[in-house]
């Protein structure tokens, strides 16, 4: 085991590393020069070459690159070409935001899409099993960005009851900072459950049908009992690597919502640092997702391999288990 | 398991359903009582450099609110004391003596003396500080700290508006540290930066050592930057924030009909909507070429179209009560499309057959002026390809003159219409529209100095006449500031550039 994590842990490492070098000769075979975004279109030539001096603009992409992958191992994330502030203060705000509402959200996900997977599985074909069936077409069917400012003109210009947007912190202000995470999450996990529920019915029904299943009703155990004991485990094995999927994406896809909700997170950050060219928060957050994406596979991974005995056994065939 | 699903189930309900039992949405930005004031945005601050004027119209908007000047032109363009409370000028115009006001102090407290405002000018005239006013700047030739209070500005020669560099002349505590200047601010105005989270909001409060403490009324200032126009329109609606600060002249238009809020369009001369055609490429680098595009214009189908009505068409890029419009007022507004002279100009150049060229531009308002100006052209035999692209790929085209005409605007015009020839990089002498000019320089000098024995005013009416007849610069209209603000907002001034004054602004 301890072989097959330290051999997955160089793999990212070198898939980091690779990324990181794509992300930076991406990013400067983009068009638009950050020195003319901060000066302006209409500067003279001298202004705009003493900000492209002073964003270090000047030296071969070769040594800028080096000289900003030297930073970032020693934890010096630089400063934003834009705003002069301390990169790692600008990323890491953000970050904890689309963190929070990845959270809330996939807590809605999880905590109404399988329940109704599971209610429509077990009541299947009946009228429960249709009504969840046309709450998933319509969850699926609707964009987030639409539903986000349908609940924004019901809820907060309508109703005055909850805020349009927001930008508490949680910290300082938590009830502030929840509040204004409740339309968001609606609108960003309404589908995400409706994906849980269509796949964890199909999950129930697939392992209903299992041997272990029908022995365990010849037992005469209650349903219940086994739910608990042995459905809800296979169940889970089915969904995990579907988890992993879905965290990562809500991470990426909070984008647009934070946009409608003006919420000050990671994918409302990374459009503005492309809009302005602020190459030093760009590549940091990009790379940081990546290895969030990278962390949540390797993590589905582990766990499978401890939920799963056959897996467990595969890796030891192969060797990679001690 | 059923227990722990529905202990899941109520903690959810519990975390949807409690924040909507508190203070919910409604009253954000008016909650905290009649002192506060909050704004909502779409764009957001690019730090607060007391010499960069170039980022977001947001920008500009807080420089007044966290710097002061040594003088403010009112709205007649006659100086007021700000930092300086009296002045002088020797005979020859050559040398301006400004007398700071006793006692002055930063907003941390500590002592604003005359060498602070002499680091302040060179400072904006470094090359490396990048100042957007420095071609202003660079018109002083020495600044000298005669006493703590006392600064001598000199001149190498006399300009016939120099309370105009003034204006734009911010006070900064001098910081080593370019960094700490443009995030961490220590200023001189009426309030200073209490919060800054940088693409979420930003917070002011009163400067407690302010020369006119008194005068401010609101206790904080928050501005919220919302990402989009649409965002910021949500946050007001909802009633988060009591002012808007950017809006669509379509919902402009709709919110001046609407009793509950207020609207003010400011600062005629701010931003002008203009077409540059590049004069170092074909075809228009013909000057035929040139008025056959100006002619085919109709400036007023643009206005009615595009901004709704709500701004009129000029011919020449200066506000009423410039020397710009004073000198030319029959000329300034009264330039009706003429599709046949059109014609008649383009077959002059050479293209009786017609023309095709392509128009560079962005997305939004700019794309909607060449589209609309497209159709028109196209009567005359002009045949206009729009270029729609995206911001930084326009300044990189715009700057490597790649391009044959481009939509934009040129800012703060609004002041002396030399100075802002000066300022305004695409009027400029072999500025970017690469129209270039020994007789037009000879123009720009005779109205940016003072030259004993001839009519200013003449002088300025010939520059008018050749920039209509160059027709390299072709203005629109003028894309004033345009804010909408709750009932209860009262006391808001602008500057001349149509940015806002809150030092006397209160709510309730």
């Amino acid at each position: 085991m301890t072989r097959f994590v330290l051999g997955r842990v160089a793999q990212m490492a070198v898939t980091l590393l690779g990324a990181s070098v794509v992300v930076f000769t991406v990013l400067r075979l983009m068009p638009g020069d950050p020195a003319l975004v901060y000066a302006g279109p209409f500067a003279g030539s001298d202004v705009v070459e003493a900000v492209r001096d002073r964003m270090g603009l000047h030296d071969p992409l070769p040594v800028q690159y080096l000289l900003w992958l030297k930073a970032f191992v020693t934890g010096d994330l630089g400063v934003s070409s834009i705003s002069g502030l301390p990169v790692s203060q600008l990323v890491g705000s953000a970050l904890a935001q689309t963190a929070l509402l990845t959270l809330t959200t996939s807590l809605l996900a999880i905590g109404v899409g399988v329940p109704l997977g599971l209610l429509a599985a077990l009541r299947k074909g009946t009228w429960a099993d249709r009504l969840v069936a046309g709450f998933n077409t319509v969850a699926l069917g609707v964009p987030n960005f639409w539903l986000g400012l349908i609940l924004v003109i019901v809820f907060a210009i309508n109703f005055s009851i909850l805020p349009a947007g927001g930008s508490a912190k949680l910290t300082e202000d938590p009830l502030g900072a929840l509040t204004s995470l409740v339309l968001p999450t609606i609108a960003l996990g309404l589908a995400p459950a409706a994906m849980l529920a269509r796949l964890t019915r199909g999950a129930v029904i697939e392992v209903m049908h299992e041997d272990f299943m029908t022995m365990a009703a010849a037992k005469g155990m209650s349903i219940g009992f086994v739910i608990r004991r042995s459905l809800l485990r296979h169940v889970f094995l089915n969904l995990l690597p579907v988890l992993a999927i879905l965290v990562g994406s809500l991470l990426t896809g909070a984008a647009i919502i934070e946009s409608v909700f003006t919420l000050p997170g990671a994918g409302r950050l990374i459009i503005e640092s492309t809009r302005q060219r602020d190459y030093a928060v760009l590549q940091t957050l990009l790379v940081i997702f990546v290895a969030v994406f990278l962390l949540v596979t390797f993590v589905a991974d582990i766990l499978y391999s401890v939920l799963d005995p056959r897996v467990r056994g595969h890796l030891m065939r192969e060797g990679g288990v001690r | 398991m059923k227990r722990h699903l529905i202990r899941l189930c109520l903690a959810l309900a519990v975390l949807l359903l409690l924040p909507a039992c508190g203070s919910g949405g409604g009253g954000g930005g008016t909650g905290g009582g009649s002192e506060e004031l909050t704004i909502a945005a779409a764009e957001q601050f690019d730090g607060f450099d007391s010499t960069s004027l170039a980022g977001t119209n947001i920008q500009a908007a807080v420089m007044r609110q966290l710097y002061d000047t040594l003088v403010a032109l009112d709205a007649d363009r006659k100086p007021q004391p700000r930092l300086a409370e009296s002045w002088e000028q020797s005979p020859d115009h050559r040398t301006m003596t400004l007398h700071l006001r006793p006692g002055l102090k930063f907003s941390d407290g500590s002592p604003l003396t005359a060498q602070d405002v002499v680091w302040n000018v060179t400072h904006g005239q470094d090359e490396k500080t990048a100042a957007t006013a420095r071609p202003l700047f660079m018109a002083i030739s020495k600044a000298t700290a005669v006493d703590p209070a006392t600064v001598q500005l000199t001149f190498p020669k006399p300009l016939a508006a120099p309370f105009d560099m003034l204006d734009y002349l911010f006070i900064a505590k001098p910081q080593d540290d370019p960094q700490k200047l443009k995030n961490s601010p220590v200023g001189s105005g009426p309030f200073k930066l209490e919060k800054w989270d940088a693409g979420t909001s930003a917070t002011l409060t009163p400067n407690p050592s302010f020369w006119d403490a008194k005068s401010v009324k609101l206790k904080r200032v928050t501005f919220k930057f919302a990402g989009d126009l649409q965002a910021a329109q949500l946050l007001f609606r909802s009633k988060q924030a009591d002012f808007l600060f950017d809006s669509t002249w379509k919902d402009f238009a709709s919110f001046a009909k609407q009793s509950g809020v207020q609207t003010l369009m400011a600062g005629d001369g701010g931003r002008v909507e203009m077409f540059l055609l590049n004069a170092a490429k074909p075809p228009f680098d013909n000057a035929d070429a040139r008025r056959a595009f100006a002619a085919a214009l109709d400036r007023g189908a643009i206005t009615k179209t595009v901004y709704r009505g709500q701004t009129e068409a000029w011919c020449l890029p200066w506000p009423e009560g410039s020397v710009g419009y004073e000198a030319s007022p029959d000329l300034a507004r009264s330039c009706s499309a003429d599709p046949a002279r059109s014609r008649e100009l383009l077959t002059k150049a050479g293209h009786a057959d017609g023309l095709r060229f392509s128009i560079l531009t962005v997305a939004g308002i700019d794309a909607e002026v060449s589209q609309v100006a497209q159709q028109q052209l196209a009567k005359a035999g002009l045949n206009a390809k729009i270029d729609s692209v995206e911001d930084t790929v326009f300044f990189d085209r715009a700057f490597a003159g790649d391009w044959q005409v481009l939509t934009s605007t040129v800012q703060r015009v609004a002041h002396d219409s030399a100075t802002s020839i000066q300022l305004g990089v695409p009027l400029q002498n072999g500025g970017v529209s690469n129209f270039k000019s020994d007789e037009y320089q000879r123009l720009i000098d005779s109205v940016l100095y003072e030259n004993p024995g001839s009519d200013r005013v003449a002088d300025m009416r010939k520059l008018n006449e050749f920039l209509l007849d160059q027709a390299f610069f072709v203005p629109v209209t003028s894309q004033n500031p345009h804010y909408v603000f709750a009932k209860d907002v009262k006391g808001l001034q602008v500057t001349l550039d149509g940015y806002l004054i809150l030092q006397n602004v209160s709510v309730g």
